[in-house]
């Protein structure tokens, strides 16, 4: 689907044609659960969450300006809607058996080397105060563009450069509490901001 | 843990988290019970518009008329206010207690045609969406 289409397909979709919503969901389904379980780490709760999204952008469809593109419009919906229901539901609680990623193509014993650190990576960024955990999330889900985080955030691209210099320096300075002395001194972080 | 290893292990995070293969026909499932509810009828706040502002010109119009009859020698006017509703609620009291045919129908028409300003938009818009 071009860019065009979802254009075509909202249209569809505003002029009544509610079918014309599946072409939405197909494109940007993949996106959106990945955005929710960078948010929950759980994935059935993420298809919940990312549901929930497109039910919301279902009924706000009517409100996009066309300003922006869809899919900065579809991020930003998804990312309140995720936001508010961590608020909602509490921040998700990673164990260690929420080890294994779903990317790796690594074998199991270096998965299992590596296990206790992602682990402990993504406690420690859970433990951020969130509006420094949500420019974290979105930077990264973005390919690290300060901009889009910005847009999908609602707030200035200063604001997400300044959240993310003090962020990382809260995220390192909290894997060293979790990871201990046997990690060694961490490298000084050199900011994107 | 260093930097570059927090920005791969961040940036690879969720990369391979992909919707199951039921998931749309899920979410369209529920587009669809969602489209088929009738969106909330919106207050007609252009249509009440004028009977309110009616409404309120008329509760200011009776306090200010309260206010005036104390006369010149009347003590301040908030508790002339209160002892004017005080005697209106005394003769609300005392004709409801003496209330026959006549009085009934009086205060029927009367809170009846207070209502219409209000209801009448209401139920303008219903008959509209239901032809």
């Amino acid at each position: 689907m071009t860019v065009d289409d979802g254009v075509a397909a909202v249209d569809r979709v505003l002029r009544g044609d509610v079918a014309a919503f599946a072409q939405i969901v197909e494109r940007w389904q993949d996106p959106l659960v990945a955005l929710a379980y960078r948010f929950c780490h759980d994935r059935s709760r993420a298809e919940d969450m990312a549901q929930e999204a497109f039910l919301r952008a279902f009924r706000a469809l009517h409100q996009w300006r066309r300003e922006a593109a869809f899919s900065t419009w579809l991020f930003a919906v998804a990312t309140n809607v995720y936001r508010a229901e961590l608020r909602r539901q509490g921040a998700p609680l990673v164990s260690i058996d929420e080890i294994a990623d779903p990317a790796d193509t690594l074998d199991v014993a270096a998965e299992h080397e590596d296990s206790d650190r992602r682990a402990a990576l993504r406690r420690a960024l859970h433990a951020l105060p969130t509006k420094y955990r949500d420019a974290l999330v979105l930077f990264y889900f973005h390919d690290m563009d300060v901009e889009r985080a910005a847009a999908s955030l609602g707030v200035p691209s200063g604001t997400v450069k300044a959240r993310l210099s003090r962020g990382r320096e809260l995220l390192r300075r909290k894997l060293v509490t979790m990871l201990g002395s046997s990690e060694g001194p961490l490298e000084e972080v050199e900011g994107e901001a | 843990m260093k930097p570059d290893e927090i920005d791969r292990a961040l940036a690879r995070d969720a990369t391979g988290v992909r919707a199951s293969p039921d998931f749309a026909a899920a979410v369209m499932r529920a587009v669809r019970r969602e489209a088929r509810v009738p969106p909330p009828i919106p207050f007609p706040w252009t249509r009440a518009a004028p009977g309110i502002a009616a409404a309120l010109l008329i509760l200011v119009f009776a306090f200010t008329s309260l206010g005036s009859t104390s006369g010149a020698g009347a003590p301040p006017r908030a508790p002339a206010v209160l002892e004017h509703a005080a005697e209106i609620t005394a003769k609300i009291g005392n004709s409801v207690a003496s209330w026959d045919a006549r009085s009934a129908s009086i205060w029927t028409v009367v809170v009846a045609l207070s209502a219409v300003p209000v209801l009448a938009p209401l139920v303008l818009v219903r008959s509209e969406r239901g032809s």
